[in-house]
């Protein structure tokens, strides 16, 4: 009748073996076998193999369970002996004999209830993780130093007047160079201007980005060049051989990283210049200072121009490096005397006028650190709500103990041998979970480089290294000893009378227990509650910003940017032609319903300033009025469908220099309040220029939706002298079906013009609703960020707040029983119980709101304009703090409803 | 004090430890409980009643020696005791006594 044995599926009986103890797995391994054979000649090989694997994981279950077990079945001796098994059972196959003995006890603590011990881990992995990810963005963006020599040296220098330069710092080319003579402090001081360029000559042009710099730049970064060598002495003096220093980057795209490169001539705007260099990779200034996604291409010496010498022309940046002993506090007590002594020589230009230092580092990381830091807050608050969350559930673990941790002393176990037992589980699960952490922070980490909106500098080098690792474990350590310490604190002080009677009553908890266990839960509430209405705010300012108008319409329009070369089109009027040339073959490609040029887009960060002087009115030299300069051609305003009144330029202003100006609303607020701007005249351009204010249009937010527009005067294209120009089409359908025939059009009037790669697909042309939608996509991610935090909190705070909440109605199940017996109706039994929850959720409303309004001023920086008293969002987040709460406590509340009193007190 | 009386998984086991005498260990058990009570049970749900009923002395068992056609393997046999064909008959009386007069209303009949 029997048969020789097929052989069943070896990898499903290796799980099974594993899972069994040593006196189950023979005789378990052999029935199973015997009927896999009986199978396979009844019903074939397939459904026997099914059959077999079905059967093992059916059996893995309940045999874990009978392995613990039977630990479970250990005397006392072997108990109190902190686990040396006598008997020798199943434990040593396990090789945990040899593990020290503390540590064998805390692993069978875990196991006891690998249930709870995996929630824990994953509750505190996933905070830790979103907390240790934080780490690795904010070590990136602020905490590495710079990729430059003695980088905390650098420092940015420039000129403010008051309001009116902003954060921007510029200075003029003759203050420059009286800095760079008279100081003793600075080691360097060089100047830079960061300009677009058009790269022709070899293969197609192209459209850099690069920057016009003094000799001692790069040592001013104390950097050298990885190929040939950097721009140095020598260089900037009028007549020099023209040489060019490339990026890493260009010179990988561009040149394919070819050694030969050094001493290549290239065509930079119209120029023939010599490579003599390529910079390190990562070496990206000035860069990092003009933008967060600016990349540097190339650095080309600047020769000073006769032309600008004038001292009021503030249209350069400045950076110096200090002394090896010199301090920031010296380099700008010096300054403000040289500067003090240069208002002196020169008061029309200087007067009114601050010199400020400012460590480039700081510059670079300001901003960023306004927007990481808050959310860095809200993330330590979700690990706050995990390890309450947590706390409570190793509360609980503790409590049901008690029986054994009092059975343990009563036979002689100590009390901190018992805390120790307790602190080695808790760190052991901090561990565990900052284990878990670096895995999910691993993936949050690439997610971001992912989406990275390409507003915060560096962000795409933030990456799990061994510093997050640290960050990540002593994290995982901080909690576990901190969880430890709550149950420490019960289990070490067991009454062995008390707890072994109440063992019997499965665990009711100690007044103090409870009180505990009560207040994490608040703890709970009111951070998600702080987190929610936070987030609910933040939504409310990212939706407002949204709707706020650019001051244009975006719908339908394609823009496309050339870089006109300096020297290519050299000639002003040469320059104009261009413009006039590709504007007429726009407006009769099919499809465009109108077309336009303007010199500095809105949204494309572009920025051009200029003081003036109103005819009339007398000028205060020391803070004269200035405006943002724009020039565009007729039908701007008609194409972008910004409001006008008055009239648009048109065909006759195109041929005067200079002869008509439009202003916009915020420059007749700002400098010709309550006078009829159409007519005025402006003087500009230290009196070369006097031109009639012939229109008055909308303002518009120039840079960026959140940021007020500024006032500005527009100019007809011809006396335009910026090399970079956009070009907008207005179409019916759709603006991206045109790119071709643009692109096409200015290949026409002069193939060798480079388009800007530019929009969120860095294409050539860009849908300008594409560009304001790109804009915010630093400020969505954000939002999404928080809302996602909020959201995790309050499902975390929720769960444990269920959790108390069914617990306590256990716990008081006798109590409840008896006065249902003696009359008490359910409904009012679970008012009781109501109230009792009620108070904990309004004591942490209370909390919640009080830790929001304290967190206000710090948020401000989230909302990007937006109230921090916002009442739509503040009732939005009440009201689902309430119904949730609501739900936690009558979900496990309403239990009562069910309760027989008789079965409860027969069963106590 | 844990609950005397026999659910029903653990009443068809000792039904089948009786049936099969001698022979009884997982596979036969479970061969007789599916053939005969029209009930699908797994292995490890047969091992975790015979668990049960061991350590409520209601069952024994013994090893036999490894044997050849079982990959040298040896089986299990479990035998009723005393104690275990009570607590059976009690189950059985408690049934019975229930049913004594019972008919099925016409309403609730399925055939």
């Amino acid at each position: 009748m029997t048969r020789p044995i097929d052989q069943p599926p070896r990898l499903a009986a290796f799980v099974l073996s594993c899972v069994l103890t040593a006196g189950d797995r023979e005789y378990v391994l052999g029935d199973l076998a015997e009927e896999y054979g009986r199978l396979v000649a009844v019903r074939g090989e397939a459904v026997a193999r099914r059959w077999y694997r079905g059967e093992v994981v059916r059996a893995v279950v309940p045999a874990l369970r009978e392995r613990l077990g039977r630990r479970r079945r250990q005397t006392p001796i072997d108990v109190a002996a902190g686990g040396v098994s006598i008997h020798g059972s199943g434990e040593e196959r396990m090789g945990l004999s040899a593990m020290p003995g503390e540590l064998k006890q805390a692993w069978r603590g875990v196991m006891r209830r690998p249930g709870s011990a995996l929630i824990a881990i994953l509750t505190l992995g996933l905070a830790i993780g979103s907390n240790a990810a934080m780490f690795g963005v904010v070590d990136a963006v602020l905490l590495r130093p710079l990729p430059y020599g003695g980088a905390e040296r650098i420092v940015s220098v420039s000129e403010v007047h008051g309001e009116r330069m902003g954060e921007l710092g510029w200075a003029s080319i003759p203050n420059w160079l009286d800095w760079r003579e008279q100081s003793a402090t600075l080691e360097h001081v060089s100047m830079f201007r960061g300009r677009s360029m058009a790269l022709t000559g070899d293969g197609a042009p192209l459209y850099v980005y690069g920057a016009w710099v003094s000799a001692s730049f790069f040592s001013t970064f104390g950097t050298t060049a990885l190929r040939g060598r950097a721009l140095g002495e020598g260089d900037d003096v009028a007549g020099a051989d023209r040489v060019v220093a490339l990026s890493h980057g260009l010179w990988q795209r561009r040149f394919g990283g070819a050694a030969s490169v050094v001493g290549r001539t290239i065509v930079v705007d119209g120029q023939s210049r010599v490579v003599v260099g390529v910079m390190p990779q990562g070496f990206n200034a000035p860069g990092e200072w003009i933008g967060a996604d600016v990349r540097m291409d190339l650095w080309v010496p600047f020769v000073i121009d006769a032309a600008e010498t004038s001292r009021a022309s503030r249209s350069y940046n400045v950076v110096g490096r200090l002394k090896q002993d010199e301090t920031l506090a010296t380099a700008r007590a010096e300054m403000r005397l040289i500067a003090d002594r240069l208002t002196a020589a020169w008061p029309q230009s200087n007067e009114g006028w601050e010199v400020r230092l400012l460590p480039w580092k700081e510059l670079v990381a300001g901003y960023s650190r306004r927007l990481l830091l808050p959310l860095w807050g809200a993330m330590g608050l979700l690990l706050l709500v995990a390890c309450a969350n947590v706390g409570n559930l190793m509360l609980n673990r503790a409590l049901s103990r008690q029986g054994e941790f009092a059975t343990r002393a009563a036979l002689g176990a100590s009390g901190s041998r018992l805390a120790l037992q307790s602190l080695v589980e808790s760190i052991g699960i901090g561990l565990a979970a900052a284990g878990a952490g670096v895995l999910i922070a691993g993936a949050l980490l690439a997610g971001v480089r992912r989406f990275d909106p390409g507003q915060l500098p560096r962000l795409s080098e933030a990456t799990v290294d061994s510093r997050v690792l640290v960050v990540s474990a002593l994290i995982g350590l901080a909690v576990g000893i901190v969880l430890a310490l709550i149950p420490a604190l019960r289990g070490a002080r067991a009454n062995v009378h008390d707890a072994l009677r109440a063992t019997a009553r499965s665990g009711h908890a100690v007044a103090g227990a409870r009180r505990l266990r009560d207040a994490m839960a608040v703890l709970q509430l009111a951070l998600a509650l702080a987190l929610l209405a936070g987030s609910a705010l933040v939504v409310r300012g990212f939706l407002g910003m949204r709707a706020i108008s650019p001051g244009f319409e975006p719908q339908g329009v394609l823009v496309a940017t050339v870089a006109l070369s300096w020297d290519r089109v050299s000639d002003l009027e040469q320059r104009a032609a261009f413009t006039t040339d590709l504007l007429e073959r726009l407006r009769a490609t099919p499809g465009v319903q109108s077309a336009a040029m303007i010199n500095s887009l809105p949204f494309s960060g572009s920025h051009q300033q200029q003081t003036f002087a109103i005819d009339g009115v007398p000028v205060d030299d020391r803070s004269p009025p200035f405006a943002a300069l724009r020039g565009i051609s007729p039908d701007y305003f008609t194409t972008m469908q910004i409001p006008l009144r008055g009239r648009d330029f048109d065909q006759s202003d195109l041929v005067r220099a200079f002869p008509a100006v439009i202003v916009n609303d915020a420059f007749a607020q700002r400098w010709l309040a309550r006078q009829q701007p159409i007519g005025r005249r402006l003087i500009m351009m230290g009196g070369d220029v006097n031109a009639a204010i012939v229109g008055v249009v909308g303002n518009v937010r120039h840079y960026g939706l959140h940021r007020p527009a500024v006032p500005e005067i527009y100019f007809p294209y011809p006396a335009d002298q910026l090399t970079s120009k956009s070009y907008i089409v207005r179409t019916d359908g759709d603006p991206a079906a045109l790119a071709n025939a643009v692109r096409a059009a200015i290949h026409d009037v002069d193939p060798a013009q480079p388009l800007r790669a530019s929009g969120p697909d860095h294409a050539e042309t860009v849908p300008l609703a594409d560009m304001i939608h790109a804009s915010l996509a630093g400020v969505r991610f954000y939002t999404l960020v928080l809302v996602l935090l909020a959201a995790i909190a309050l499902a975390l705070a929720a769960v444990g707040l269920f959790a108390v909440v069914a617990i306590t109605v256990t716990e008081h199940r006798h109590e409840i029983g008896v006065r249902m017996a003696l009359g008490a109706e359910r409904r009012r039994v679970l008012a009781w119980i109501l109230a009792r929850c009620a108070r904990l959720a309004a004591i942490a409303f209370v909390a919640g709101l009080l830790l929001l309004f304290a967190a206000s001023r710090t948020l401000e920086a989230l909302l990007f304009g937006a109230s921090t008293r916002d009442a739509a969002a503040l009732t939005f987040a009440i009201v689902v703090f309430t119904l949730i709460t609501f739900i936690a406590i009558i979900a496990p509340a309403s239990r009562v409803l069910h309760l027989q009193p008789a079965r409860v007190l027969r069963q106590d | 004090m844990p609950d005397p009386a026999l659910n029903e998984t653990e009443q068809l086991v000792l039904l089948a430890l009786l049936r099969l005498g001698d022979d009884a260990y997982g596979v036969p058990i479970r061969s007789e409980i599916q053939d005969r009570a029209g009930r699908t049970v797994s292995l490890a749900a047969v091992y975790a009643t015979l668990d049960r009923l061991e350590r409520r002395d209601f069952v024994r068992a013994w090893l036999t020696e490894p044997i050849p056609e079982r990959g040298g393997r040896a089986r299990k046999h479990f035998t009723i005791t005393r104690a275990g064909a009570r607590a059976l008959r009690d189950a059985r009386d408690v049934m019975t006594r229930m049913w004594r007069g019972v008919e099925l209303p016409r309403s609730l009949r399925t055939r």
